[in-house]
C-alpha cells in the first residue's frame, strides 16, 4: 500500500455508510410496496377478479424484490467491511453492524473493555519511558528536535515522483496520487484525473446521472 | 364496500405503488453513486471480497430496474380493474 | 511548566490533518521545549496503539503495520523499523523491549505511529474529543 492509503480507507468507510442509508431506502421501498398491496387486498375483499389479484401479487413482489435489494446492499457491505478489516485493521468502528442497528451490548462492552485495558497500560509504560528518557547518556538532541522531526515525517506523505509536498514550511492538505485507468461515468473520471478526489463530489457527479437515468426510465 | 369506497381504496394502492417507484428511484440513484464510489476506490483489486462487492452493487441497477416495472405492472393491473369495475 | 495543552492541541491536529493549527502549536511548544512529550505523547501512542492492535497481537500483524507506515511517508525510513515494532509490544504489554530501544527514537516514532492510526480512523470530533480525554487523564499520573 502507498501513501493514499488513508485516502483509500476513508472512501471505503463512505462507501460502507452510503450502502447502509441505501439499504434503509430499500426498506422504506418494502414499506410502499407492502402498504399498496394491503390496500388492493382491502379493495379485493368479495371478489376474485383476475386484475386486482395480479395487482397485489405484483405488490407483493416489489416488496419481496425490494428486501432482497436491501439484502444484497447489506452483504455488499459485508464485503467491503471484511476487505477493510484486513487492509486497515481498527478502521472499522461499529464491528461491521448492518444498518439500523444500535451498537450491541456486546459491542459496547468490548469497547470498554479495550478502554480499561488500554489505560491500564499507560502506567507502566510511561514509567519505564520517563525513566529510559531520564537516563539518556549520549544524545544530543532536544525534545523539540525529536518532536519536530515526528511531525515532519508524518506531513510528507510518499507519493509519485513529481508530487511530493513539502514538510514544515508549506502546510499540504490534499495528498495527489495517480489513479489507473477506471470504467467510470466519464464525469467522475473528469474528476479523478483533476488528483483531488472527495467522495462528495463524486456524489454529485452521480447523483445528477443516476437522476437522469430515473427520470428516463419513469417516462 | 361501495364501489367508490373500492375505487378510492384502489387509489390509493396506486399511490403506494408510485411511491415505491419513486422510492426505488432513489435507490437506483445511490446506487449509482455506490457504484461510482466503488469503482474508483477499488478498481484493479482483484481480493475476493473487493469481486464480490462490486459484483452485487454491478448488479443492483437491474434488480431495481425489474422491481420498478413490476410496481408500475401492478398499476396498469390495478387501473384495468378500475375501468372494469365502471 | 509543561506544555500538556499544546501537545494535546497537536494531537487533535494531526488527527484533523489540520496543518495550519499544527504550524501555530510547534511554535507553542518550541518555547515551551515540549515539556511533558514523554508524557502526553507517550500516553495518546499507547491509547492509538490499543485501538488499532489487541495485547497479544500476531506479530506479522505488527511488522506489516510498521512497514506500511514507513513506506507512507517521505522519510519514513528515518525511524527503524524495530524500533517502532518495540513501542507497538511495548504499548501492548511488553514493557521490557523499550530498554533495547534508542530513547531519542520514542518521540518522532510514536508520533508518527499514533498520528498514521488516528488519521486512519476518521474519528468523529466527540470521537476525538473522547480520545485526547482520555490522553489527559492518563497522562496526569505522570506529569
Amino acid at each position: 500500500m502507498t501513501g493514499d492509503m488513508s485516502a483509500v480507507v476513508a472512501q471505503l468507510l463512505e462507501l460502507r455508510e452510503r450502502l447502509a442509508a441505501t439499504a434503509v431506502i430499500a426498506m422504506r421501498a418494502k414499506a410502499d410496496a407492502e402498504h399498496g398491496h394491503d390496500q388492493y387486498a382491502e379493495a379485493a375483499r368479495g371478489t376474485t377478479h383476475p386484475r386486482l389479484q395480479q395487482a397485489m401479487a405484483d405488490m407483493r413482489i416489489v416488496g419481496d424484490k425490494s428486501a432482497r435489494i436491501a439484502r444484497l446492499l447489506n452483504k455488499a457491505r459485508d464485503h467491503v467491511t471484511a476487505y477493510l478489516n484486513r487492509i486497515a485493521p481498527g478502521a472499522v468502528q461499529d464491528g461491521g453492524s448492518h444498518a439500523g442497528a444500535m451498537p450491541t451490548g456486546e459491542q459496547l462492552l468490548a469497547d470498554a473493555e479495550r478502554r480499561a485495558n488500554a489505560k491500564a497500560s499507560v502506567g507502566s509504560f510511561l514509567r519505564r519511558a520517563v525513566k529510559n528518557v531520564e537516563n539518556i547518556q549520549d544524545s544530543t538532541k532536544t525534545a523539540t528536535e525529536l518532536g519536530e522531526t515526528g511531525v515532519k515525517i508524518l506531513r510528507s506523505p510518499s507519493g509519485p515522483k513529481g508530487a511530493q509536498s513539502t514538510s514544515t514550511t508549506t502546510p499540504s492538505s490534499a495528498t495527489t496520487v495517480s489513479r489507473p485507468k477506471m470504467d467510470v461515468p466519464e464525469a467522475a473520471a473528469q474528476i479523478a484525473v483533476l488528483g483531488i478526489m472527495t467522495a462528495v463530489a463524486i456524489h454529485k457527479t452521480s447523483q445528477v446521472l443516476g437522476r437522469t437515468i430515473a427520470r428516463w426510465r419513469n417516462r | 364496500m361501495n364501489v367508490n369506497e373500492v375505487k378510492r381504496t384502489i387509489r390509493s394502492g396506486n399511490e403506494a405503488a408510485a411511491q415505491a417507484k419513486t422510492t426505488l428511484g432513489q435507490v437506483a440513484d445511490e446506487a449509482t453513486t455506490t457504484l461510482g464510489l466503488a469503482q474508483l476506490t477499488l478498481q484493479g483489486s482483484h481480493d475476493d471480497d473487493v469481486v464480490a462487492a462490486l459484483k452485487i452493487i454491478k448488479g443492483l441497477d437491474g434488480e431495481v430496474d425489474r422491481a420498478i416495472r413490476r410496481a408500475e405492472a401492478a398499476i396498469e393491473h390495478a387501473n384495468a380493474y378500475l375501468a372494469a369495475i365502471g | 511548566m509543561n506544555a500538556q495543552t499544546e501537545l494535546t492541541a497537536l494531537i487533535r491536529a494531526l488527527a484533523k490533518r489540520d496543518w495550519e493549527a499544527v504550524d501555530g502549536l510547534l511554535e507553542e511548544l518550541r518555547k515551551k521545549e515540549w515539556a511533558g512529550a514523554t508524557q502526553v505523547i507517550g500516553a495518546a501512542f499507547v491509547l492509538a496503539v490499543h485501538r488499532r492492535f489487541r495485547p497479544g497481537q500476531d506479530l506479522r500483524d505488527i511488522s506489516n503495520f510498521v512497514a506500511e507506515t514507513r513506506s507512507r511517508y517521505e522519510g519514513g525510513n528515518e525511524l527503524p523499523a524495530l524500533a517502532m515494532e518495540g513501542l507497538v509490544r511495548a504499548a501492548l504489554g511488553e514493557v521490557d523491549l523499550m530498554d533495547e530501544i534508542n530513547p531519542d527514537n520514542y518521540l518522532p516514532a510514536q508520533i508518527v505511529i499514533l498520528g498514521t492510526i488516528l488519521q486512519d480512523e476518521n474519528l468523529t470530533d466527540d470521537q476525538l474529543d473522547e480520545f485526547v480525554r482520555d490522553v489527559e487523564e492518563a497522562a496526569a499520573e505522570y506529569m
